[in-house]
């Protein structure tokens, strides 16, 4: 009976050290021909076996339908979207699932998570508070920063981000394309209910490669376009990742 | 071989400091709301003999999906051409 009870505790004593974190971030991005930045809040709640990653561009307070350019030669024209940008990552299986696009066609790709390759060094600094230390990788194309905190329970990041023995707090790449900070952290004993907010999706699952193939055979087919009065089409060979190699 | 070499000069002088032209007759029902996710900005660029007017297409996180360019004999009749040519990109992804 007393190993009945010493189990029983043990249970709930394991199941209170759950952890949950919450965490806001700052995300932007600066494409060079684009004339601003796009600066949106984003959100990932994880719980070490699943994570959802949220870019809210619903909710973006600071939303212009038009922007001038600062050198007044053209203006920009916001659209509000009607889905947030979503990044689902299943810590069990290694995988994470995302939505990608050729063109405005939208794919949704199912990736494996360990794909970055860091290395660690033994710069650190504090974010919020928390000891964070230095990390950098290469992923697809650009050179990247972070620092990340093993002060929080979590082994997990924002966006595709992961793989550091600890959360990743900030991550910018070098080429200052892209820019994620940490906001603000709220972490909770509660257990969350993290689900794939793809799984009713109708697309079906595609890998990396395949999408990469389908967005190469658009991009050439573009390339080769010539439309009237000599109008042409290009789509870009880089995003946030490289899409087409030079 | 010369001439040809300072008309070469001369010509890429002249679309160096091409006068340039804000682009605002862009049409705000080329994206309706069912194709929200989209961010377009266009300019024109002028100079004497060709106008050219590029619209780049992005998603709603800033990144860049699309761009198109189209020509035409004034700014106008340029800027006309990518918008016609952008209505027909997004309504056919």
């Amino acid at each position: 009976m007393k190993v009945f009870y010493l189990f029983l505790f043990g249970y709930l004593f394991s199941f209170g050290q759950e952890n949950t974190v919450i965490v806001d971030y700052i995300y932007r991005t600066k494409y060079e021909e684009l004339p601003s930045p796009t600066v949106l809040n984003a959100q990932l709640i994880s719980d070490n076996s699943y994570s959802n990653f949220e870019i809210d561009a619903i909710g973006d307070s600071n939303f212009l339908e038009e922007e001038p350019f600062e050198s007044g030669n053209g203006f920009v024209l916001r659209i509000k979207a009607d889905k947030n940008s979503m990044i689902f990552k299943d810590h069990e299986t290694k995988y994470f699932y995302s939505i990608e696009q050729v063109g405005m066609k939208p794919f949704l790709v199912k990736d494996t998570m360990n794909i970055f390759n860091w290395q660690l060094h033994n710069e650190t600094k504090e974010v919020l508070s928390y000891r964070c230390q230095k990390a950098t990788t290469n992923y697809r194309g650009r050179s990247y920063t972070a620092y990340f905190t093993t002060e929080i329970p979590i082994k997990d990041g924002p966006w595709k981000f992961y793989g550091l023995p600890g959360l990743i707090l900030e991550v910018k790449s070098d080429d200052d394309v892209f820019n994620l900070t940490v906001n603000k952290i709220q972490i909770s004993k509660e257990a969350l209910n993290i689900v794939n907010p793809h799984i009713d999706s109708k697309l079906k699952p595609i890998t990396w490669q395949e999408y990469v193939n389908e967005y190469q055979k658009k991009y050439l087919e573009y390339e080769s376009y010539k439309g009237p009065s000599g109008s042409r089409m290009s789509l870009p060979k880089k995003r946030i990742e490289t899409l087409v190699e030079d | 071989m010369r001439k040809f070499f300072i008309l070469f000069v001369m010509c890429y002088g002249l679309m160096s400091v091409a006068d340039t032209a804000t682009f605002k007759s862009i049409d705000s029902n080329l994206l309706s709301n069912d194709l929200s996710g989209e961010l377009v900005f266009g300019h024109s660029l002028s100079e004497q003999w060709l106008y050219e007017c590029t619209i780049t297409i992005t998603d709603t996180n800033g990144n860049p999906l699309n761009e198109v360019t189209a020509i035409g004999l004034n700014e106008a009749d340029a800027c006309l051409n990518a918008q016609r040519l952008a209505r027909l990109w997004i309504a056919s992804n």
